[in-house]
């Protein structure tokens, strides 16, 4: 009669059967991956932050780039009330970015913390691979989580490190960052040449991370030194600036790590931001771009019409483009977006480390080191891209001459906004930059039905950190950054 | 010859006569004869089921005409006990009895809501007012953190829910085992109470064809009153005033429509019940059979709930010394549902069609102008900027296009077969089963009007079927003796197996034309031509117990009554499984001792305690397991397991006092007890940092219930036209949470709700922010601020909350968060009154709850203006603060709320209290000459209202939200959050009672 007790989960694994076949393991890593895409067709949990990643919601939205958009001005009021920096700890935005990024790292200490070694079938060689992406996949997330929350709990399991109550200080979390992407690098080949892993983490991208590590913390030499070891991959701009962004580019050589994104899969590995995105009628007209930024690009640049849609251009579907889909602006974002049904099923890698990026860090560096030359240079490829399929390109972007390090800076400044915009950057650059407390600053001719400057009671300086979730401090008993 | 009240024969009636064993029964006409044995004046005893036993002293000549009073309470003799009956006299547990009749009278229509109000320290809350929604029942409180519904055993066969497909009028009794002598004998499952039904059964003798027909009218009842567009545009206009904009709302009102959405989506609901039996039998033979119909609409358009049942009760004595029978109910039911999940935004927040038409500006026309179809974004010619009327969804285009069916068949019941070897023995077999496959089915086309023009491949249809089976199979020795006339000896052996397996199957489709949007006749999956989903998993669990009682009652003035149950759980790992839970108790009969015998106006007093241990095994299947998932091609932990889980053991003791005085026409009831449950199986705190998986248990809180129990009832025969039948009862609770898992408090969140765990505090105690009234201006924000001169609250305006620095550490944030209601009642209480005058009938019966406080998280939507372009009630517009001195409750309308005032605070907190007439019903019997005549043996007609009067203070829907487990996933966790619901409806029935 005893053995009519045991009972046992049905059609699912557990832990006396997981992770003894090969597969597992592979699947296991692709879980790691999972928080970093935006595939989540469906799930519409937007109050525990479970439907998308919000990452262009602080970089785009609570910056001068874009503006929030939706159906209606309140439409995701948690996202308006980050543009206005209304922020209280019980934003969904605010869960969602914590949630994401520790869904990531459980899922990287979950294989981490396998032994894969003695598993039959498991190649010796595509274990160390994982443990390498496991390793770099938990950099990337811990370095999101410090950037936007400061201290925070640091869970290593194999360091017996488990006790998510205590918030760990943001130096001791940089030694853990550098130390996983050292074993990366070490464990990682430099690329992956078949259609099913191009999109996985490699050594030059575990490099390149490090790299920014370090540029967020204005370590320029060592940003410098690593920027090196990431050239060594061999890296190119591609000819065309726009194939990093509708599909056509996304093994030419430039993107360094993106989310994978493939139309017309099941189960679905589309993005839902090309619903988020599209203009209303069509999807949801969300990340609105403003005049500032449409302004901010220089005469003939190719980029804009690369990086936006305005009158005059072609929809993607080829229709002509109307301003009356995006009823604040009059402008929709382009980036990462096709042509697809159903629409919340796109195909385009969200990219996050593209050799553009990594060359104006370097730039960057360059000019803060005094060394403007080489910063000019830096800058110059950036731009010589650009000016190949300029309107004109003879007369158009023309190559920065200054010498002048805040002007140098300056145009630093500008080539990121216009190059980068619309991928996630653009908040952390002015936050590093000193410049949101200037530059978001609370406008007197705002006009949130116009999309016009609409930045609330404008940025100010504790909102260099968001707020912990309330949820977590409520369970977990975390003292909140000051100023929420 | 015997008669009832009104006159009429009772046939079979026993008449005994007293001390003798000379008796007889009465004929159909009600008459009969009995020679006398020995000496007059003799006693002779009349005694009829559902009737008060009457002792007559008989002078020795004359007619004797007899009257008999109904008994509609029920003092039974007999009592329904676990694995067994008892003599009522003899019960030394805490029981409470229910009538079937009682049931019947509610007018509910299903088994759980009938069960309101009808014994103390039950509490039963509708959860909402969706047709076809089953009620929550707790007894003696929450004693867990996990599940808290009781065991329902009917006719043998266990069950936790599903209580809606029993139809009231099928129930002879229940008996509600509230205390651990009472429930012990149920071991593992009893920790929250156990309710015995035992379903009709025939009478020998006493052939009867029986009909119920009741129409009833039900309305929604305490829906708010929104606001107008005028009063929506002003005060858009100043909010955007307030946060300094110069934007302005440019519309004129009096060329807007001003809708009234609630009105579009609510309707006056039709319910019809019908119930036919058949009952009646032999000497050996018994029968009941029946069949019942429910057709009741909800009062959203396009809800409903159908049910089908029949039922068969027959047993038979094959030998003298052997009885089979079986009791077996097979139905049908179908829940029509609208849409009931939000957009998302709050989770658990308001149904679909509800909250949309309290939150969709009356600014929106039903229907578009141009196309005909229905609105779905406002349409953008109407307003200088549609941005400002929101981005709801047209409710009645939910209501009308997305709702899905979801339907059970049950098939209920048990066969048996019960030995008598020799006079003192009787052995029992019960194999039980309970049966259900249920189906969801539900079609997702296109919406004329919506803002998304589906693909044919986005459109889908969802199935799903599950069949569950629970089987059981029960063996039951019984032995009782009077030894030497005064030692009564019983005892019980037995064994029990129950298993239960679930089987899921889910399959859907894309991919359906407009053809299918049209006609329901294509929405299968064969037509379905997109892609093809499916999925199942199956379920298990078993447990194996032996169980024991031993009773003894000397002279029927001690009591005494011992149990123990031993439970093996398929749920928890080898070496925890086996559980043992005993229980002790004693009784004495006062009344009894010869000392009493000339207290002739005290008729009964027994006072009985005992203590006893019960367990809980509803934590899930497997808690002892990881459990993984490869959904979507990758590999994640679903639920973290613990194999060190343990039983949760829940130990109670009770003390009663049972009484009855002056013949039995007033009968008190009186219980305390204690119930403690520790190693409460909870869950760790589920933080985001540690992944989306669930996380394990342990065995790690300790919770305390302690209350009393009061039943008095009143019964008085004025005279042979007026009888009087009262029964009140009144239930303390007061629930406190001992110890937590490494002491550590818990915070939950249901919306901007927040509940905490902390020890020494009752469950889920609300937790928030202090408020200290408005800021009248600008002068006493400047004068709020600490000792270093930095203001407390730098973001206020004029107009917004001033929140208390309840640490006094001269900032407001986090730690001044505190305890700020409680949503424990501190009792409940109801009252139950019928009154008889000639042909006439009066029900009365009241259900109130006081002392508890709600958390109006509606109130957090529709009154608190927010930036979402959503309606509001117009009681903001009517209280808000609008300049110095206009308001010192409700905040300014702000877009920006740079304070916040919409944060989790007492703000939202409101009383709980209410009184509430449940039913009244008004009836008239036909006079047994008229039935006579047409030879029926009863009929009855009559008139009832179900919740048409509330007293309560409570600003939101409903307060009847004790027990409201339809909160966020965290169950009893967020008792007394109002995350808003399908609202109550009073109704108006009349019905017509046949029987021939």
């Amino acid at each position: 009669c005893s053995k009519q007790l045991e009972k046992y989960p049905q059609g699912k694994l557990t832990e006396d059967n997981v992770f003894t076949q090969p597969n597992d393991f592979l699947m296991a890593i692709d879980a790691a991956y999972v928080p970093l895409t935006n595939r989540f067709r469906g799930e519409w949990d937007w109050d525990n932050g479970s439907s998308i990643p919000r990452d262009w919601v602080i970089g785009d939205v609570m910056s001068d780039d874009a503006v929030k958009g939706g159906g209606s001005l309140g439409d995701q009021e948690d996202m308006r009330r980050m543009q206005t920096f209304s922020i209280f700890p019980e934003n969904n935005n605010v869960v969602g970015v914590w949630r994401f990024n520790y869904k990531g790292i459980d899922a990287a200490n979950t294989l981490l913390t396998q032994d894969g070694s003695k598993v039959p079938g498991l190649d010796a060689a595509l274990w160390k691979r994982m443990q390498g992406e496991a390793y770099f996949l938990r950099a990337f997330y811990y370095f999101r989580l410090v950037v936007n929350f400061g201290d925070i709990p640091l869970l290593i399991p194999e360091k017996q490190l488990k006790d998510n109550t205590v918030r760990t200080p943001v130096a001791q979390v940089y030694e853990q960052i550098e130390s996983d992407l050292k074993q990366a690098i070490s464990l990682l080949p430099p690329a992956y040449n078949d259609n099913d892993n191009y999109h996985r983490a490699t050594s030059g991208a575990a490099h390149a991370l490090l790299a920014k590590t370090y540029l967020y913390r204005s370590r320029w030499q060592d940003c410098l030194n690593e920027i090196v070891e990431v050239e060594k991959n061999n890296y190119i701009l591609t000819d065309k600036f726009e194939d990093n962004f509708n599909g056509v580019g996304e093994r030419a050589g430039e993107i360094i790590f993106a989310a994978r994104h493939d139309a017309g899969k099941a189960p679905s590995q589309g993005s839902i931001l090309n619903a988020v995105f599209a203009p209303q009628g069509k999807g949801w007209g969300f990340e609105i771009p403003t005049q500032d930024l449409v302004n901010e690009f220089e005469t003939g640049d190719p980029r804009r019409a690369a990086t936006l849609f305005m009158q005059g251009d072609k929809y993607l579907d080829g229709s002509n483009y109307d301003p009356a889909w995006s009823p604040l602006t009059g402008y929709n974002v382009r980036k990462f977006m096709s042509n697809v049904s159903p629409i919340d099923d796109g195909g385009v890698d969200f990219v996050y480390i593209r050799l553009a990026d990594v060359i104006l860090w370097k730039a960057e560096c360059h000019a803060n080191l005094n060394m403007p030359d080489q910063a000019k240079a830096d800058l110059e490829r950036v731009r010589a891209r650009a000016r190949k399929y300029a309107a004109n390109p003879a007369a158009n972007l023309p190559a920065v001459t200054t010498s002048d390090k805040a002007a140098l800076l300056k145009a630093i400044q500008h080539e990121r906004r216009v190059e980068l915009a619309f991928e996630g950057h653009r908040y952390y650059d002015l936050v590093r930059w000193d410049l949101a407390k200037t530059v978001l600053a609370k406008a007197a001719d705002a006009d949130p039905l116009k999309g016009y400057h609409d930045y609330g009671n404008g940025w100010q300086s504790f909102n260099k950190l968001l707020p912990i979730p309330q949820r977590e401090t409520d369970l977990l008993g975390l003292k909140q950054n000051p100023g929420y | 010859k015997v008669s009832d009240a009104q006159g009429a024969p009772i046939p079979g009636v026993t008449i005994l006569q007293q001390n003798t064993s000379n008796g007889t029964v009465s004929q159909p006409d009600g008459t009969w004869s009995l020679t006398l044995v020995d000496k007059v004046p003799a006693s002779l005893q009349f005694s009829f089921m559902g009737f008060i036993t009457k002792t007559v002293h008989y002078s020795g000549s004359g007619a004797l005409n007899v009257v008999l009073l109904k008994d509609e309470v029920g003092l039974k003799d007999v009592v329904v006990i676990g694995y067994g009956t008892q003599r009522k006299s003899q019960i030394t547990g805490a029981i409470s009895s229910i009538d079937g009749k009682a049931l019947a009278k509610t007018q509910a229509v299903d088994l759980s809501t009938a069960l309101q109000g009808q014994a103390p320290g039950v509490t039963v809350t509708s959860p909402t007012g969706a047709p076809g929604t089953e009620a929550v029942i707790r007894i003696r409180g929450i004693g867990t953190l996990n599940n808290s519904n009781p065991l329902f055993i009917v006719d043998g066969v266990p069950m936790t829910s599903g209580l809606t497909t029993i139809s009231p009028n099928d129930i002879a009794s229940m008996e509600v085992l509230k205390d651990a002598a009472a429930a012990a004998i149920y071991g593992s499952r009893a920790a929250n109470g156990v309710v015995l039904v035992t379903t009709k059964s025939g009478q020998p003798g006493k052939n009867e064809v029986g009909l119920e027909v009741a129409y009833g009218i039900a309305k929604a009842s305490g829906l708010p009153k929104m606001m107008s567009t005028a009063q929506f545009i002003e005060l858009q206009n100043e909010a955007f005033a307030n946060d300094g904009s110069a934007t302005r709302n440019q519309d004129d009102p009096s060329k807007l429509p001003n809708t009234n959405w609630l009105d579009a989506v609510f309707r006056q609901a039709l319910t019809q019940r019908y119930n036919l039996s058949f009952s009646g039998g032999s000497e050996k033979t018994r029968y009941y059979l029946s069949g019942n119909v429910l057709n009741q609409d909800g009062t959203i358009v396009n809800s409903n709930f159908k049910r089908y049942g029949l039922r068969s009760n027959i047993s038979s004595d094959v030998k003298n010394w052997l009885r089979v029978g079986e009791n077996l109910s097979l139905t049908y039911d179908r829940t029509k549902q609208v849409g009931a999940s939000g957009d998302g935004a709050r989770p658990g927040s308001l149904p679909g069609v509800v909250r949309y038409a309290l939150i969709r500006p009356n600014a929106i026309p039903v229907y578009d102008s141009k196309t005909g179809l229905y609105t779905d974004l406002p349409p953008a010619d109407l307003y200088k900027s549609a941005l400002l009327y929101g981005d709801g969804k047209n409710p009645l285009a939910i209501a009308d296009y997305r709702f899905s069916n979801n339907s059970n068949y049950r098939l209920l019941g048990n066969v048996f077969a019960e030995a008598r070897i020799g006079n003192d023995f009787k052995f029992r077999t019960d194999a039980g089963a309970d049966v259900i496959f249920a189906e969801h089915q539900q079609y997702s086309g296109q919406i004329p009007g919506d803002r998304t023009t589906l693909q044919d491949k986005d459109k889908g249809l969802d199935k799903f079927r599950n069949r569950s089976t629970v089987l059981n199979w029960t063996n039951v020795l019984n032995y009782n003796h009077i030894f030497n006339k005064k030692h009564d000896v019983g005892v019980t052996l037995g064994s029990e197996y129950i298993t239960a397996k679930t089987d899921y199957l889910s399959a859907s489709r894309n991919g359906y034309d407009s053809r299918a949007d049209q006609s329901p006749s294509l929405q299968y999956l064969a037509y379905g031509s997109g892609q093809q989903f499916n999925d199942g998993i199956l379920e298990e669990w078993a447990l194996m117990s032996y169980f024991g009682r031993i009773t003894y009652a000397y002279d029927s003035k001690y009591l005494l009554n011992v149990n123990m149950r031993a439970d093996a759980s398929s749920r928890f790992s080898k070496n925890n499984r086996w559980g043992y839970f005993p229980s002790f108790s004693a009784g004495y009969n006062i009344a009894r001792e010869s000392f009493m015998k000339d207290v002739t106006w005290l008729n009964d007093l027994k006072i009985r305690g005992g203590w006893g241990q019960l367990g809980n095994q509803n934590i899930g299947l497997y808690p002892f397991s990881t459990i993984y998932s490869t959904a979507n091609n990758v590999l994640q932990v679903v639920s973290r397991g613990n194999p060190d889980v343990k039983w949760e053991t829940t130990t109670q003791s009770n003390i009663g006092i049972d009484a009855a005085f002056f013949k039995g026409a007033l009968s008190l009831s009186l219980d305390y007890f204690n119930k403690q449950t520790s190693d409460i199986l909870i869950q760790l705190p589920s933080s985001y940092t540690n992944g989306d998986a669930a996380p394990a248990y342990v065995n790690g809180a300790k919770m305390s219930n302690k209350g009393f129990e009061m039943n008095v009832g009143y019964r008085q025969a004025f005279n042979k036209d007026l009888s009087l039948n009262v029964s009140a009862n009144v239930t303390t609770l007061k629930n406190k949470v001992v110890s937590l898992y490494k002491g550590k408090e818990q915070i939950f969140s249901a919306g901007s709700g927040r509940v905490i765990l902390r020890e020494g505090q009752p469950i889920s105690s609300f937790f928030g922010y202090k408020t200290a009234g408005i800021f009248q201006n600008e002068k006493e924000i400047q004068d709020y601020k600490n000792s270093n001169g930095e203001l407390l609250q730098p973001n206020a305006k004029p107009g917004d909350i001033r929140f208390v620095d309840v640490t006094n550490d001269g900032k407001i944030d986090d730690a001044d968060r505190t305890i700020i209601g409680n949503p424990n009642p501190k009792f409940l209480y109801s009252l139950n009154a019928s009154l008889n005058y000639k042909q006439f009938d009066l029900t009365v019966f009241f259900n109130g709850v006081q002392g508890n406080q709600i958390y109006n998280e509606v109130d957090n939507i529709i009154n608190s203006f927010d930036g979402r372009g959503f309606n509001n009630k117009e009681d903001f517009y009517n209280s808000r603060w609008h300049g110095e001195g206009t308001s010192t409750t409700t905040p300014r309308a702000t877009f920006q709320d740079p304070n916040n005032n919409r944060r989790n605070s007492d703000r939202y907190i409101q009383s709980g209290s209410y009184l509430r007439l449940k039913n009244i019903m008004l009836g008239y019997t036909l006079t047994p000459q008229l039935l006579q005549r047409i030879g029926f043996s009863q009929a009855r007609v009559y008139v009832s209202g179900q919740n048409i009067w509330t007293i309560t203070k409570y600003k939101g829907m409903d307060p009847e939200l004790y027990t409201n487990e339809n909160l966020a996933n965290y169950g009893d966790l967020a008792v007394g959050i109002d995350m808003g619901t399908y609202p109550p409806s009073k109704t108006f029935t009349v019905g017509l009672q046949l029987s021939f």
